[in-house]
């Protein structure tokens, strides 16, 4: 861990207006509804949202500026530097939602309806996963295309998996289904909690999907930005 | 130890349906500790790929990269290395002062030394205090270049690459960049310059290196004059009688040297070498003719574009085949520069 990279990445992206704007976008309508309703299920929504915003472009606007360049002639490995990114927009999301979470749970202690302490730690825990998948995921279209090119990429793809469940249903083609629910798997990529406290053992498929995904995803931004080649003069 | 070894690199970039366009064919190249190396060559030589490939920004197809003995992606190479880039893509949305402590934890200086470092590096290239706190997104191209160069001095850096370092920067910038560039040489940091300012290049590197086609097509000292000819311009006072020009080409042959012609208020005289044109200022001199500055009409490294560019060497043609830019010493007095061709393999 490069805590000097990190903690600039965390500067540079909680000073983006944009991206603060969008934050308190995400965050303020849910809280609303935690405050009239009560329902701390209703932060559930935010991790994956908030780890897309924060991880896009980690990679591929350092690439496009050339800042990438003067990073990587510091004593920075190439994977570090992925891996720090990754780290970065983790730290980012998952601060916001504690800190939303945070917020939630004081409305719900003013409305004198104190939440459960296991939906909540199901709920951080939800966060954390849905956040480290989000993230990896986000990070591996980042080192693929140049500024956020990896949002429309992000985008296109759950489009198009939409557009096979729907092709799926039509046919009834159980393969196409199984494809779509697969893409959808790898571009949401979370675990649930939902078996904590339940007495029930949690799923190992659900866990071995999770991580297999967060590794490739990873492993796919390395392998990336190993081959990047970095001067203008390739262009 | 060299301290940097480059062996028989070639590096091809994809041209689309599986051609490739050469941009560097089989370059080597061999640089001494202390030496400060000058890159020259016309646009899309090869310069910037053969600077790209020594800073681990792109991977050769082919050849052998040694930086102090160890491969260019080595931590410890890294961490010993500044860059100063052509196009100055510093992060915008920080303060100069902040990226250049930023740029200091990232290379692993003592963080002790970090306010002082970077308030020294500020001075040092003659960056305010006040505009350091500005962020560099508003900066000018002058400040901007200032800031670069400071980052890349950071930690007083071993290897140095410079690349097109004093573009955009105001005179006084240029003096500041050639003390700091003669200080960090003094010390035994090893310069390269990737530079079209040729008059700049000559002035500061030891050597100069011509890449044309991605080849090295030539290498000479800027320093060791005395075998070059040139065309010596002599401006004459207008206060005293003008010196007739038949005198003028008479002192000139007296001198070994030829009266090429007169306008006023110059003369121009073509020179062997440095003890020709020592010998012709003391004939003119001795002749009562009332000169009052010598100036090389053309620079040597400016020469040397003109004539490596204008030759037509076959693209990427064997090494064999490849000429030299000169290749027939020695001069005469019409001859003004020569270069010698590298040696065989190009090493230096």
């Amino acid at each position: 861990m490069n805590p000097t990279l990190i903690r600039a990445f965390l500067l540079q992206r909680f000073t983006s207006p944009m991206r603060l704007g969008l934050t308190s976008l995400f965050t303020f309508f849910p809280l609303v509804g935690v405050a009239i309703s009560g329902e701390l299920a209703l932060l559930g929504g935010i991790a994956g949202p908030l780890a897309v915003l924060f991880a896009a472009g980690a990679i591929g606007q350092d690439v496009s500026s050339g800042t990438l360049q003067l990073l990587l002639v510091r004593p920075v490995t190439r994977p570090g530097y992925v891996l720090n990114r990754w780290l970065g927009a983790m730290f980012a999301a998952l601060g916001v939602v504690l800190v939303t979470t945070l917020c939630a749970v004081l409305l719900l202690y003013l409305r004198s309806t104190p939440p459960d302490a296991l939906a909540l730690s199901r709920l951080v825990l939800d966060s954390v996963t849905t956040i480290a998948g989000h993230a990896a995921v986000m990070l591996m279209l980042s080192s693929l295309v140049g500024g956020v090119g990896d949002v429309a990429l992000y985008a296109a793809s759950l489009f198009v998996a939409q557009m096979l469940v729907v092709l799926a249903t039509w046919q009834q083609w159980a393969w196409l289904m199984r494809v779509s629910t697969e893409i959808q798997g790898v571009l949401g990529a979370k675990l649930s909690w939902a078996w904590l406290g339940t007495g029930m053992a949690p799923s190992a498929f659900d866990i071995v999907s999770w991580a297999s995904t967060l590794t490739l995803a990873l492993a796919v931004a390395i392998a990336a930005m190993n081959r990047k080649e970095l001067s203008y003069a390739s262009g | 130890m060299s301290a940097i070894v480059v062996e028989d690199l070639v590096k091809s970039y994809p041209r689309g349906l599986g051609a490739r366009t050469v941009a560097l064919d089989g370059v080597s190249l061999t640089i001494e500790p202390g030496e400060t190396v000058g890159i020259i060559g016309p646009n899309g030589a090869g310069k910037t790929t053969l600077l790209g490939c020594l800073l681990g920004f792109l991977r050769p197809d082919s050849g052998r990269i040694t930086i102090d003995g160890h491969d260019v992606d080595d931590l410890a190479v890294r961490a010993a290395t500044g860059y100063l880039p052509e196009r100055l893509v510093l992060d915008r949305w920080m303060s100069g002062r902040a990226l250049l402590q930023y740029h200091h934890a990232l290379a692993g200086l003592p963080v002790d030394s970090r306010r002082t470092d970077c308030e020294a590096l500020l001075d040092r290239v003659g960056l305010d205090r006040a505009a350091a706190d500005r962020r560099v997104g508003r900066y000018s191209r002058g400040m901007l270049q200032r800031l670069a160069l400071a980052q890349a001095l950071l930690g007083e850096p071993r290897f140095l690459y410079l690349d097109e370092p004093i573009s955009g920067v105001d005179p006084a910038g240029i003096v500041v960049f050639r003390d700091i560039l003669s200080r960090l040489s003094a010390s035994g940091a090893t310069i390269l310059i990737n530079s079209h300012q040729l008059a700049e290049v000559e002035r500061v590197c030891h050597r100069v290196v011509f890449v044309k086609q991605g080849r090295i097509e030539a290498m000479d000292t800027t320093r060791a004059g005395s075998a070059h000819a040139r065309v010596l311009r002599v401006r004459l006072s207008t206060e005293q009688p003008v010196t007739p020009a038949e005198q003028l080409s008479a002192i000139a042959a007296g001198a070994a040297a030829t009266f090429r012609g007169w306008s006023a208020p110059d003369a121009r005289f073509a020179v062997t070498d440095d003890s020709g044109a020592t010998r012709l200022i003391a004939a003119l001199v001795r002749a009562g003719v009332a000169v009052i500055e010598v100036i090389p009409e053309e620079g040597r490294l400016e020469r040397l574009f003109t004539e490596g560019s204008a030759a037509t060497t076959p693209a990427h043609a064997p090494a064999a085949a490849a000429p030299a830019v000169a290749p027939a010493p020695p001069a005469g007095p019409d001859d003004e520069t020569r270069f010698m061709p590298p040696p065989a393999g190009g090493g230096a």
